[in-house]
């Protein structure tokens, strides 16, 4: 009896809270493989050089505070204040149209067909390439584009608005274009599954549109801007095709200045820069979990 | 050893894809052979070589990969790359390429790396066809040796082995076998200029504001401005190709002068970018390069790469070979480097583009008459010339600014170079980007 | 707070094309514990949630404390609704749940949060102020909605289906502490439901729906011992229903050829149903004149003191009878067992099929 009872109660043991068995390791070690060679390996070789030494052509193995050091020079802080500036701005204005078109799509429609028709509309500009979306743009603002001729015929303006193309607002712009949708659909997600009762019960007991929003929608649907903004502030930070190609070159983000550190392989300097860059995103992250509980909605 | 493992496991992959069809590849190794007079008699086991040729589009692209595989026995493959990521790449998978191309200025970087051998002068046919540069540094006798990193400086090592010295002098063996080069200048649109450019400095007159454009890249763009920026008379220098952190200084100063008047329309970083400027119209006058230019021509926009006495913006290409090639894979190079400029091919594609093979001559076999004098000589063209595609990019009697290739590259202002200062020249450029 | 009346004037309401409140007028008195009952789709909720102003009537007047509220947002109406989901903000802890309405109408928080409490006190809910809703059971999200439309000092308060989330002893108690809230408070209760259960034991009214129509309005006895349709007979339960066809005066034939006295209402050969109070119906017979049915025993459950068997006549119509538990010790029923039934000839109802039928009052 115990000897056919013993290697059955072996195996089939129930989990035990704060207990690892042989078992539970071996089925979770293909993921921590993968997170270890793709994440924390490459992460950490990436703090590890941003202390080497770097001299003009070479770098070699040390432990020097240097291009640390030098993130703090007022020029290179302007970098950091321009990538958050216009993440910032990107941010406010996809939170908002996103927000605003997340309640039209769930508040507004009342037929299911309607809405993934519109919901469809507005996402199929994703189904291009992103530089393709991106360069687009550059006929619709330049010079002699859709925009200033348009204004110049309709006799708005006489000379060509040349901060249209290769500019802040352009680059902004682009970003919005790309990433409202991805700012809305986590949104709509998540107001979608707001009860409609809620709604009722707010206004029931008072409450007139703007408060229904205020109190109501907003609120229950914060979940979906956290994520939203998570996927916007880690993209627009990321991101250096736009700003080259939109920017004119003439637009400095830590990310562009990376990439001209690394095309002369002054590869720790970029690593501090990649090191302090991600540091702010996960600063940025751990704010946002700090106040919006996420976790429901994953 | 780890040579040996290497390359018997890459023969064993490729054999495998050369096996079905074994029969076929060897019939047509063999008739393209006889057809291009190269050599038919090769190891049997050649067909199964690979050669991987990294580089970025200008000159490693499909085009050169057809070529080759329709001359030669054995397979040529080239990955095109974002021209920043080439040296990175080059040098931290160095198993991924058997053959790097790159620009002769990038050399000192990249070649303390060790992951480079030294070229044998004597097995490359072609070397007495090269260009004077890369035997002298100069054009012709009387050519200006130009400020920066001149090819000459960097071409030749002084021994065979991977920790062989750069040395300015003749030797028997090369850093990389020289490929193309060119002496770049301002392009602008004669139609829009509304006045004769005779300066380097006329990028930064005021009139232009707004519609003037450079270069991105930090190491070119930078030095496109100083040229500008001393014509002009802003900051004088001792070298522009290797300033000192006050001549950045003043540089970058003057940039960050100029960003906020709003004079430069944009900082283009790849040359289809410049091509869009200009044919959009929102520039009227920018730095450029070559197949930019000719590329806005093909288009119907008139555009001149425009000769100024301040001289060129110069600079040459070479391709590296991987110091883990040896045995077949060494020879076949070899064959590949030889090919590569005496069939001429190759050169005739960047001459027709605008740039110069570094062999000049060996193109005038595959080009006309016409195209020869129009790009070579410098003479008016003597019918409407085309490009490799066929488009019209001169009508008859047009003519390029700037002379025979011997008149421009012999006023090099500046060779392309890596400043000893690089470090915060970058530091500055970020600065002034984010200004 | 005290109650107000209601009043529906031929309230209509189409979604889309089809018609969900057929022109139905209704009045409860202020103070009045009111059911709406009916099955799923008569109209009940579409007609709660009109008053509410959660709908707009296409047709007809809804007057509240003797104001046409039609045009008024639902905060203004008077009323405050109970959701069946209960509605509570998950955002929100109870308190602010309760503190809501006052929230919005800029009532000082001090006083807001007393108010609050106090309320959740009255409902039973004392010290469960900072819980948020997914930490209340299903009896305590009722009691916190309860006090939160309190809150919003309603004459009439307006319960969709509340008790319905509720297991089956939780929903008796809350029954009666619903009933025992509402006279304490005087408030004006419209409960919608579709437990006629619920109905009887809570209203002063029962309003019995039945596509999109009102079938009868009475106390729960006027509606139990005088149903005014087959269908309210049925739906209020304690009925069993033969279906039939007049025959000679004073005769009703059911398909089985059986005969069943009944009065005289209607003309010969009219398809009738006749409606009997379940308990009305004995094994024995004890007037000469009582009708009798056969029927086939079905089912025997025990309730205790009561027994219900089900029985099916031997033309296939199902029905019960509910009798005491020592009368069936005497009889000793079997299942499938043939056996024969008695009623008195005034406890038989009769009513035409398929015709609407006047309103009792």
């Amino acid at each position: 009896m115990t000897d056919t009872a013993l290697p059955s109660t072996k195996t089939w043991r129930p989990h035990t809270r704060g207990r690892l068995d042989i078992r539970t390791l071996l089925q979770v070690s293909p993921l921590w493989a993968i997170l270890l060679m793709f994440l924390v390996l490459p992460v950490a070789l990436i703090v590890l050089v941003s202390f080497w030494r770097f001299s003009g052509f070479t770098m070699e193995p040390g432990f020097v505070l240097d291009h640390y050091r030098d993130l703090f020079r007022p020029s290179t802080l302007n970098l950091y204040i321009n990538t958050l500036r216009i993440a910032g701005i990107t941010w406010l204005i996809t939170a908002i149209i996103g927000f605003t078109l997340a309640y039209h799509l769930t508040f507004d429609l009342n037929k299911p067909a309607t809405v993934t028709i519109k919901f469809m509309i507005l996402t199929i500009p994703f189904f291009t390439s992103a530089v393709i979306r991106t360069v687009a743009w550059v006929p619709v603002l330049g010079r002699n584009g859709l925009v200033n001729s348009s204004l110049i015929s309709l006799g708005l303006i006489e000379e060509p608005l040349n901060f249209l193309l290769y500019s802040e607002f352009a680059v902004i712009l682009a970003y919005v274009h790309a990433m409202t949708g991805i700012m809305m659909a986590p949104i709509f997600n998540t107001m979608n599954r707001i009860d409609r009762s809620l709604i009722e019960a707010a206004r029931d007991a008072g409450a007139n549109g703007w408060q229904v929003l205020r109190h109501v929608v907003l609120p229950l649907s914060m979940p979906g801007i956290a994520i939203g903004s998570i996927f916007v502030l880690t993209l627009v930070v990321g991101d250096v095709a736009t700003v080259r190609l939109l920017g004119g070159g003439q637009l400095g983000t830590v990310s562009v200045a990376i990439t001209n550190q690394s095309s002369l392989l002054q590869f720790p300097i970029a690593c501090a820069n990649a090191v302090a860059l991600l540091a702010i995103v996960l600063v940025c992250i751990a704010v946002i979990l700090r106040f919006v509980n996420i976790r429901r909605e994953l | 050893m780890a040579n040996d493992t290497s390359n018997s496991g890459k023969a064993g992959l490729t054999r495998r894809t050369v096996l079905k069809g074994a029969a076929a590849v060897a019939g047509a190794a063999v008739g393209s052979g006889v057809i291009t007079g190269f050599p038919t008699i090769w190891a049997q086991n050649i067909k199964d070589i690979v050669i991987r040729q990294m580089g970025s589009s200008g000159d490693t692209n499909k085009a050169l990969e057809d070529a080759a595989n329709a001359d030669l026995p054995f397979r040529v493959q080239v990955t095109a790359l974002d021209p920043s990521s080439v040296v990175a790449r080059g040098i931290s998978q160095t198993d991924t390429w058997d053959v790097l191309s790159d620009g002769t200025a990038d050399l000192p970087l990249f070649w303390p790396a060790k992951s480079f051998q030294p070229i044998e002068k004597k097995r490359l046919n072609w070397w007495g066809d090269v260009s004077p540069i890369f035997t002298s540094g100069r054009a012709t006798p009387e050519a200006k040796y130009g400020q920066g990193a001149n090819p000459f400086n960097v071409i030749n090592a002084d021994g065979p082995g991977i920790d062989s010295k750069m040395v300015a002098e003749e030797t028997e063996w090369l850093t990389g076998a020289p490929a193309l080069h060119n002496a770049d200048t301002l392009g602008i649109r004669p139609d829009l200029v509304g006045r004769e450019i005779n300066s380097w400095a006329d990028l930064l007159s005021p009139e232009y504001k707004g519609r003037a454009a450079i270069c991105a890249i930090p190491s070119v763009g930078m030095v496109d401005a100083a040229i500008a920026l001393e014509a002009a008379g802003l900051v004088t220098y001792a070298n522009k190709g290797n300033m000192t952190k006050e001549e950045i200084d003043a540089t970058i100063e003057n940039l960050i002068r100029l960003k906020r008047e709003g004079h430069f329309r944009a900082f283009w970083s790849a040359y289809e970018e410049s091509v869009n400027l200009m044919v959009g119209g929102e520039t009227v006058i920018q730095s450029m390069w070559a197949p930019a230019v000719a590329s806005v021509r093909a288009q119907g926009v008139p555009c001149v790469f425009q000769n100024l006495p301040e001289g060129y913006r110069c600079w040459a290409v070479a391709l590296y070979i991987n110091a883990k090639a040896d045995g077949l894979l060494k020879d076949a190079i070899y064959e590949y480097l030889n090919w590569y400029h005496e069939a001429g091919k190759v050169g005739a594609s960047f001459t027709l583009r605008g740039y110069y093979s570094a062999a000049p001559n060996t193109v005038r076999k595959v080009i006309t008459p016409a195209q020869w004098d129009y790009f070579i000589e410098g003479k008016p063209a003597s019918e409407d010339i085309l490009d490799a595609n066929g488009n019209v990019i001169e009508k008859t009697g047009g003519l390029r600014t700037g002379g025979s290739y011997y008149e421009r590259l012999s006023n090099p202002a500046v060779w392309n170079s890596i400043m000893d200062e690089n470090q915060y020249q970058i530091a500055r450029w970020n600065e002034f980007l984010a200004t | 707070m005290s109650g107000g009346a209601v009043e529906l004037i031929n309230v209509t309401k189409y979604y889309d094309r089809t018609l969900a409140v057929d022109g139905v007028s209704l009045s409860v008195a202020a103070g009045e514990y009111c059911c709406l009952l009916g099955p799923s789709g008569c109209g009940k909720t579409s007609t709660l949630r009109m008053i509410a102003g959660h709908e707009l009537a296409d047709r007809g007047d809804i007057v509240v404390g003797g104001r046409r509220v039609n045009d008024l947002p639902p905060s203004e109406r008077g009323t405050a609704m109970m959701f069946q989901s209960y509605a509570l903000f998950p955002h929100l802890t109870v308190l602010d749940n309760v503190g809501f309405a006052p929230m919005l109408r800029g009532v000082p928080k001090v006083e807001r949060i007393e108010e609050s409490r106090r309320l959740l006190s009255l409902v039973g809910l004392g010290g469960w102020e900072s819980r948020y809703p997914r930490q209340l059971s299903g009896g305590q999200a009722q009691r916190a909605a309860l006090a939160r439309a309190l809150n919003a000092r309603p004459q009439v308060l307006l319960l969709d289906e509340p008790l319905s989330a509720l297991d089956p002893i939780l929903r008796i108690q809350m029954r009666s502490e619903l009933k025992r809230m509402q006279l304490e408070l005087g408030l004006t209760f419209i409960h919608v439901t579709h437990s006629q259960e619920e109905a009887l034991a809570l209203s002063d009214r029962v309003v019995v729906m039945e596509d999109g129509h009102i079938r009868q309005t009475g106390t729960p006895l006027d509606v139990f011992e005088r149903p005014a349709t087959p269908f309210v007979a049925d739906f209020i339960g304690g009925h069993a229903i033969f279906r039939g066809t007049t025959g000679q005066p004073g005769n009703t034939v059911l398909p089985s050829g059986e005969i069943l006295h009944t009065q005289t209402k209607f003309g010969t050969g009219t398809p009738v149903a006749l409606a009997v109070r379940c308990d009305a119906i004995s094994f024995a017979r004890r007037s000469a004149d009582d009708n009798s049915i056969t029927a086939r025993v079905v089912t025997i459950e025990h309730l205790g003191a009561l027994i219900r068997v089900t029985l099916k006549t031997m033309d296939g119509q199902d029905f019960s009878v509910v009798i005491p538990e020592r009368a069936e010790r005497g009889t000793r029923l079997t299942v499938s067992e043939i056996i024969s039934l008695y009623w008195t000839v005034a406890d038989t109802r009769i009513y035409a099929e398929k015709q609407a039928q006047p309103k009792a009052a």
